[in-house]
């Protein structure tokens, strides 16, 4: 990827933000980085999108960002979904970066509800956007008291509340946003992600940043750093498995979407990941639907199968 | 066959550009212009400076323009331009003793130093739709007043029970340097100015609604209006180059002290304590509640019985902000998919086992681990 | 006397470099830098406050910092930050100095339920392959790294850029040593930054700059052996 010129929209400085904005972030991120897992409080600003569409992550994006970077914007897994197009919009134009859909070829990730199916390496960064940065927030409203149980680590809440799931329901009910311990101390909450996604922040070799903007809170796991989901000896963590594989690039081990394909309960389970299942049917893999699939799902029309 | 819709970049552009024809309306119609708005729907436009937090008439003008009429997007857009601002540094407290009155009332005193201006208020207007203003036509001229001569003439009506020790005195000095909402994240507990500035931001309704209820027995504090009043004030700043303070021109302003009762405890006698609201323009209803609900979240500080919502610091600040309101309700309508298939899985598995359980021999009782752990998967 | 030539882009740069120090304790970063501070603050010590200071922020500057008034006059001058006497004011603390810095234990050591308060030194050291090293492991360190450090020059002073190729990730790798051979320290190091980790998440997190480099030891560094 060549560094691209760099020409903002006009009017506004590099990636939006100023200058003494960007120190307070960048500051903030710092600290988020030493102290692995805790929620540094940062004076969010109001941006140009909604509280909620991932201002958070827009602003640790932005106090990062350089014009050596390229860009990866996804939602749901996916590079397409509206927000992402907007968010990657509003990058290109304010600071003119080179934008990606491969996650190999980002160097910045930002990302809402999925982590990449595909592998991230030393160099680049995961940026989520988070609504509810506070683990602890939907057992103790109050930030005065969620603060003091950080302070002391005192998470027994959380695992009486884990604990009440498995004696209502057998299991733990909770399939996104689990909970995880980071670096032996802080509860953190991973953003809203499958719990299919926690294995993956554990030990990671890119750097992990979380961004919450109304909730003014940026936190961060380092690489290779532990994250591990909360559970007990008797009731390990599980994640989610899918027993078939994608229907359009047969792709195994991975989160899918189920898609309504009519109003008869006909349907299919396809790569949440879009930029994951793409490749792989560039590189030949075909999954057992992908002649009949939707075009706006696999890309192509469904006629030109035998290409 | 339903096909699952991508959110190309053309569908965003043909969205937008179908808002901005919306926004138009009917194009036989003339356009409104930004100088129509500010002057004609001047009470709007002091709505979203005060929660926009700018004071900046022909700006929020715009803005309404552009947000159709939508008062949260109107404010969104004024905020989001005001972030992009330098910002110099705070002026000096203004001097609302000094105001230049074109509308006072207090509710303590018949009739006090500065008398009781009535000014422009609905306060007695019969809400009698006036069929005859859709035909146009110009009002007729305002009455004239006496220009008001002194400032002096009409001193606050705080300071007056002050004279007697019967309202608590305010220490400005001992706050420390006011602290700025859009530059530090909220710490809880907050201070008192913090608490201001997000009450003058927040919501409008909101914050009537929650002064509403100290009136009807949520953290009652038996208030009085002391005094409104709603006129010309002039900012100064201190440039450290400069080292004294320059004028920067004239806003205007609405504030309202409440008195309220407070009936002493051990280090303090009884007194009347204020609860105070402060918003840009003419802002009436809006200064009113601010001033109940800073009164009532001062309950922690007088020792008072905290009970209800209005005195709840962390809920009433955490939640009066229209944009982190509005953000958070409305993005409920971004895709939660991968979400939504996880929970999906998991209803699924636990309707599979409740079925089996159902099914299964009687004297299956106890409640055992089920499977359905495994079973959260797709089928 | 000057600063970044365009603060936009040089101090994202720097950040970039600083950020990935913190993220990776005692991996060494590039640092190339065009400001031109007064003696004797180096231009990487500049180029990190140029980055991180403004008028949010109290810096503490050590001895031979304050013996030279034109370098309290160049970061008011650019930072408009304010310069404190009592380091336990600071958020940053600027050592030009390492060897005579006061005690960790002077500085901010965050509050319990807001660590983060807690101070960030800057100390200018002369190299980042000094003979006498030591070992640090925890957060942003590969539980293997010791594996990795044998096979090569851990101290190797050339930080990697954000790249692609193969090569380079293997760079990256190795700068994941948890090997720190940076020169000179402060006094009794080795127990001062034992005792900041023993109180971890409050303690002082620590950046180091040396000619064209940066690296880190934020407070979640442990001391090996």
């Amino acid at each position: 990827m060549n560094p691209t010129s760099y020409e903002p929209a006009s009017g506004y400085n590099f990636a939006y933000l100023d200058e003494q904005t960007k120190r307070m972030i960048r500051r903030a991120i710092l600290k988020a980085i030493a102290i692995p897992g805790y929620q540094v409080p940062f004076a969010s600003r109001e941006m140009p999108m909604p509280y909620g569409w991932g201002t958070g992550g827009v602003q640790v994006t932005a106090a990062i960002l350089g014009p050596q970077d390229v860009l990866k914007v996804i939602d749901q897994g996916s590079d397409d979904t509206t927000n992402a197009v907007s968010i990657r919009n509003f990058f290109r134009k304010t600071a003119g970066v080179a934008v990606t859909t491969r996650t190999a070829d980002a160097s910045i990730i930002q990302t809402r509800h999925r982590i990449p199916e595909t592998q991230l390496s030393a160099g680049q960064v995961l940026v989520y956007q988070v609504p509810i940065p506070e683990p602890l927030r939907f057992l103790e409203p109050r930030e005065t008291e969620t603060r003091k149980l950080h302070a002391l680590g005192e998470y027994g809440l959380m695992y009486v509340k884990l604990y009440e799931d498995i004696a209502r329901n057998g299991h733990i009910a909770t399939t996104y946003a689990y909970p995880v311990e980071v670096a032996g101390r802080y509860v953190m909450d991973p953003s809203p992600i499958p719990k299919f996604d926690n294995p993956r922040m554990h030990d990671m070799a890119a750097l992990q940043l979380f961004g919450a903007g109304r909730e003014k809170r940026i936190y961060a796991v380092p690489p290779h750093t532990s994250v591990r989901s909360l559970d007990f000896t008797d009731h390990p963590f599980t994640p989610q498995v899918f027993t078939e594989p994608c229907a359009l690039c047969a792709a195994r081990g991975v989160y899918l979407d189920e898609v309504i394909l009519d109003d008869r309960g006909q349907r299919m389970f396809v790569c949440s990941d879009t930029d994951f299942c793409e490749e792989r049917r560039a590189s030949g893999h075909r999954g057992h639907l992908l002649g009949e699939a939707p075009a706006a799902l696999s890309g192509q029309p469904a006629q030109q199968e035998a290409c | 066959m339903y096909v699952a819709v991508k959110g190309g970049e053309a569908a965003i552009a043909n969205a937008h550009r179908l808002l901005a024809d919306e926004r138009r309306g009917d194009r036989s119609v003339p356009e409104l212009d930004v100088a129509q708005i500010r002057e004609q729907m001047s009470l709007l436009v002091d709505r979203i400076m005060t929660e926009g937090s700018v004071y900046d008439r022909d700006l929020a003008a715009l803005a309404l323009k552009q947000a159709r009429g939508d008062v949260t997007e109107a404010i969104f857009l004024v905020r989001a331009w005001r972030n992009t601002l330098p910002r110099f540094g705070a002026s000096a407290p203004v001097d609302t003793a000094a105001m230049r009155i074109r509308r006072r009332v207090s509710a303590t005193w018949k009739d006090l130093p500065g008398g009781q201006v009535l000014g422009p208020t609905f306060d007695y207007t019969h809400r009698l739709v006036d069929f005859a203003l859709a035909a146009g036509g110009e009002p007729e001229a305002a009455a004239t007043a006496e220009p008001a001569d002194d400032s002096r003439d009409c001193p606050r009506v705080t300071d007056l029970l002050d004279d007697e020790s019967l309202i608590e005195r305010h220490d400005a000095v001992a706050d420390g340097p006011a602290p700025d909402l859009t530059r530090e994240p909220l710490a809880f507990p907050a201070n008192r100015s913090l608490r201001l500035q997000a009450l003058a931001r927040g919501d409008e309704g909101f914050i009537l609604a929650l002064g509403y209820s100290t009136q009807r027995g949520y953290g009652r504090t038996h208030p009085f209006v002391g005094e409104i009043r709603t006129g010309d004030v002039e900012v100064f700043f201190t440039p450290e180059e400069l080292g004294f303070a320059a004028p920067l021109g004239r806003v205007t302003l609405t504030e309202c002290q409440m008195v309220n009762q407070f009936h002493g405890s051990k280090e303090r006698p009884p007194q009347f304590t204020r609860g105070y609201g402060l918003a840009f323009g003419a802002a009436e209803r809006k200064a009113m509640a601010m001033a109940l609900v800073d009164r009532s979240l001062r309950a922690r500080e007088l020792g008072e019985e905290m009970t209800s919502p209005a005195q709840d610091e962390e809920f009433v600040l955490a939640h009066c902000d229209p944009l982190q309101a509005t953000g958070f309700v409305e993005h409920l309508k971004l895709p939660h998919y991968v979400d939504f298939q996880a929970e999906l899985e998991l209803v699924r598995g636990m309707r599979a086992a409740h079925a089996a359980r159902r099914d299964a021999p009687a004297n299956n009782e106890t409640l055992t681990a089920d499977p359905a752990p495994a079973r959260e998967a797709a089928e | 006397m000057t600063g970044f030539a365009d603060p936009a882009l040089e101090s994202q740069q720097a950040f970039r470099a600083i950020m990935e120090a913190m993220a990776r304790p005692t991996s060494v970063q590039p640092l190339p830098t065009g400001v031109q501070p007064p003696a004797p603050l180096s231009p990487e010590l500049a180029a990190v406050i140029l980055t991180l200071a403004d008028n949010d922020v109290a810096l503490w500057l050590d001895a031979p910092l304050r013996a030279a008034p034109e370098v309290a006059r160049y970061l008011r001058f650019h930072t408009s930050a304010a310069l404190v006497d009592n380091p336990a004011d600071a958020d940053f603390a600027l050592i030009a100095a390492p060897e005579a810095c006061p005690p960790l234990a002077a500085f901010r050591q965050g509050e319990p339920q807001f660590p983060e308060r807690a101070a960030t030194l800057v100390l200018q050291a002369d190299r980042f392959d000094a003979p006498d090293s030591r070992r640090f492991s925890g957060p942003g360190l590969a539980p293997d790294a010791r594996a990795l450090s044998g096979d090569v020059d851990a101290a190797s002073p050339e930080g990697i850029p954000p790249g692609q190729s193969d090569s380079e990730k293997t760079r990256i790798s190795a700068n994941e040593s948890g090997v720190l051979a940076v020169a000179p320290l402060p006094a009794g190091f080795d127990r001062q930054i034992t005792l900041n980790r023993a109180q971890f998440p409050l303690g002082v997190d620590l950046i180091f700059v040396a000619p064209g480099a940066v690296s880190a030891l934020p407070r979640s560094a442990i001391l090996e052996g």
